[in-house]
């Protein structure tokens, strides 16, 4: 729309968060953004001949098919991802599937993580009944990734940092190996947002995320947003009319407001974790701490694409096992014991009985999910507030082990 | 939409091509392994399409031989739908791209195929007339049929000289050195299997947007579609995959009969037939591009494998009967009507001279627009 501001993406991305696809009223000069809930907007010449010519997505008709909340939010979140276009869904799983439905054909294969986010591998798992089949394998492996290559083959879909063990994505390699074979590399950013890194200037062909997690950040909007080139988004946008699941405009315009912050959460969200890690890694109840700050962190390509930050969550292994970690989060006073992450808040969650509670001790452990993992999403709450409430959490686990 | 059809996507089909000519090849292939009882089984394979890969997932059968069977067709019934659906789903773009509304379209195609008494495939009175209820004005549906006998990427392969290929390797690997040309003059005499002519014809009819059904030989239906990555809905084999699919069914065939006549087991054989499309030839965007489907080449291969200097004569011989090569390979003229809400409204022979003249045409057409858009330029400077 002619009065939303467009900022260079190459601005600082304070700025960019901020200022990127805001709206200024052009009657009340509002400054902090405007909602439009409307379903329906008038026909225009301009509506007509939209579909006459078939370009119904930049235009007011039906919010199903966009909206001016929508547009906003989306502007900001390319410019930020450095990529052509954008589009927000009602969910992270309503944009992969719609990405992986609008890109694939009948018969077409998918390469993915088997340490893939739960939701995701569930729905990879029965994309054969849209007539699509998926090979699982170890994405930190370029060589297997290759080799899981088929004729129909036309997606590799990997998440940057993997859930929760915080594997690294060997992004640039993957994407060499995209093009190599004319295929799409759809990477999940969810973990470390742009602010950390843009998957598109590292061979991504489309990022998606889960909006619910650090974009929105404050733990009360559901949403999902795959950013690329025009060509390929205006496809999922397509595709997304026929599945439906727009996000409503109040959900854009929550959105929009969590991303204004963006960039100074995701720092202090970093700093948390990187401190929280440090503290983690030498406290004799933890066994093992996953985090890319630290000397034991092993996939150390993630420098080659990330800058300024690792995110905000920390996997650890309590020593004492599930039950000891089990009764460890019970005694935290602020991490609430809840599924999710990304929010101002810190979360903690046990993937033995959460996330990866469908999978047997042996599927666990296979994945390199070890008995007493926890899954610590640190939100910006003061470091030292955060290291004493889990130094009193643990203590008492080293003490009666 | 018009017809079914996004024109804004046409035209950026058109822009992506112009800026991005890595966008433009278009490799399409088939698989065609024999069945018992005479049938032939026919895969679509994946295509790929400039940058990306387009999964395809069509099979149906295809009777092995001359003769066809009841709800099955055979390479006649194939190559008739190929140049049919072509023309037809181009003439239906072109319609759109005019803003003209069509209530109904299709296009009967009819063709005298067979063998000649020394064996040589025939293939003679190539034709096809549309006929259309649409808003369209005579003269320039009639242009817009000339546009597609020079456009239509299968009307080219029939009225343009081209060769086939047949090899015995990977078909995206090195070329391979045992590379047989196919020379449909030079089919030996002696080998005939089989003489005869008929008339064949096919109809397609237009359904919505790129799709289309077709009815041959009056009980057999055939759909066809494009990719919806082409602007189509997915449903079908388009007219390019049906090409191939004929000229690797009418091959496989050939092949086997020419092995069975110097008892030579072929054992499971199949063949991979692949075809190339330049979008810029198609859509105009550069002249110098190649209109036609080309580049067309079999990769057989065979279990257990046969040695190539057994492989290759048959192959050699099995070609040169080939009346889908023959299509391919030799120059074809082709009649072309239009009928429009029950009147006829012209005629005309597309062959090499009209091509030349209408793509002179086309060159003064787009030099005019050119020059109109630089002096509207200068009378409105931005």
């Amino acid at each position: 729309m002619p009065q939303q501001t467009v900022v260079p993406s190459d601005r600082g991305l304070g700025t960019v968060c901020v200022h990127a696809g805001g709206y200024e009223d052009p009657v009340t000069g509002a400054v902090a953004g405007t909602l439009f809930p409307s379903t329906t907007f008038r026909f225009s010449e301009t509506s007509y001949a939209s579909f006459s010519q078939g370009i119904t997505r930049d235009v007011p008709i039906y919010t199903r098919y966009g909206n001016p909340n929508q547009w906003f939010v989306q502007e900001k979140i390319a410019t930020l991802e450095g990529a052509e276009s954008a589009c927000v869904f009602a969910s992270g799983m309503g944009a992969i599937f719609t990405t992986l439905l609008a890109l694939t054909n009948r018969g077409g294969h998918v390469v993915s993580a088997y340490d893939v986010y739960g939701g995701t591998y569930d729905l990879l798992k029965e994309l054969h009944q849209i007539g699509r089949t998926v090979t699982f394998v170890d994405a930190t492996d370029v060589t297997a990734v290759e080799r899981a290559i088929k004729d129909e083959t036309q997606i590799l879909f990997f998440e940057t940092l993997s859930n929760p063990l915080l594997k690294a994505l060997p992004l640039p390699q993957l994407g060499k190996l995209a093009r190599q074979h004319k295929l799409l590399l759809v990477v999940d950013n969810t973990f470390l947002t742009p602010i950390f890194c843009r998957p598109v200037a590292h061979g991504a062909h489309l990022v998606v995320h889960s909006g619910t997690k650090y974009l929105n950040g404050h733990s009360d909007v559901v949403s999902g947003v795959v950013s690329g080139s025009r060509k390929y988004v205006d496809r999922i946008w397509q595709q997304s009319l026929r599945v439906g699941a727009p996000l409503d405009p109040l959900a854009c315009f929550l959105l929009e407001r969590g991303l204004k912050t963006l960039e100074v959460r995701m720092r202090r969200h970093a700093d948390n974790a990187v401190r929280i890690a440090a503290f983690l890694a030498e406290h004799p109840a933890v066994a093992r701490v996953h985090y890319p700050s630290l000397p034991s962190y092993s996939d150390r390509w993630i420098d080659d694409y990330c800058r300024g930050g690792y995110g905000g969550l920390v996997s650890f292994e309590v020593t004492g096992g599930d039950e000891a970690a089990l009764r460890m989060t019970e005694r935290l006073r602020l991490p609430a014991l809840a599924t999710s992450l990304g929010g101002v808040e810190s979360l903690v969650s046990l993937p033995f009985n959460t996330s990866h509670s469908a999978l047997t001790l042996r599927q666990r452990q296979s994945m390199g999910i070890r008995p007493g993992l926890v899954r610590l999403s640190l939100g910006i709450e003061d470091a030292e507030d955060l290291m004493a409430d889990l130094s009193q959490a643990l203590d008492t686990e080293a003490g009666s082990s | 939409m018009r017809n079914g059809l996004n024109i804004a996507a046409v035209s950026e089909l058109v822009h992506e091509i112009q800026a991005s000519p890595e966008e433009a090849p278009v490799r399409l292939r088939t698989r065609v392994a024999p069945l018992s009882a005479g049938l032939v089984q026919v895969e679509v394979a994946t295509l790929w399409g400039g940058t990306i890969r387009v999964a395809r997932d069509f099979r149906f059968l295809a009777v092995s031989g001359p003769n066809g069977q009841p709800s099955i067709g055979n390479h006649y019934d194939h190559l008739l739908v190929a140049l049919g659906g072509c023309v037809l789903v181009t003439f239906v773009q072109g319609c759109s791209a005019r803003g003209i509304t069509i209530g109904s379209a299709s296009v009967s195609v009819a063709a005298t195929m067979g063998a000649d008494r020394e064996g040589r495939p025939f293939l003679g009175g190539v034709a096809y007339e549309y006929e259309t209820d649409c808003d369209g004005e005579p003269a320039v549906l009639l242009d817009i049929a000339k546009y597609v006998a020079c456009l239509s990427p299968n009307h080219r392969a029939f009225i343009e000289r081209a060769s086939v290929r047949v090899n015995f390797g990977s078909e995206f690997g090195d070329p391979s050195p045992d590379l047989v040309v196919s020379d449909v003059d030079g089919a030996d005499p002696q080998l005939v299997a089989w003489t005869g002519v008929s008339l064949r014809n096919a109809r397609v009819s237009w359904v919505y947007g790129t799709q289309l059904r077709a009815r041959v030989n009056s009980d057999c239906e055939m759909l066809v579609d494009q990719p919806k990555q082409y602007l189509g809905l997915d449903s079908a084999p388009n007219p390019q995959e049906y090409l191939l699919a004929a000229a690797g069914v009418q091959f496989v065939y050939e092949l086997a009969l020419e092995a069975h006549r110097h008892n030579i087991a072929l054992g499971e054989i199949s063949i991979q037939t692949g075809g190339s499309l330049d979008l810029r030839g198609l859509t105009n965007v550069d002249p110098s591009a190649i209109v036609r489907v080309h580049d067309i080449a079999h990769t057989i291969s065979t279990e257990p494998g046969l040695p190539v200097h057994k492989l290759a004569p048959l192959a050699r011989a099995a070609s040169g009967r080939c009346l889908v090569h023959a299509a391919i390979c030799r120059e074809q003229t082709i009649d072309v009507a239009l009928t429009a809400r029950g009147e006829p409204i012209g005629a005309f022979r597309s062959d090499l001279g009209m091509l030349a003249d209408y793509l002179a045409e086309l060159a003064r057409r787009r030099e005019a627009a050119v020059a109109a858009a630089a002096a509207a330029s200068r009378e409105n400077p931005q």
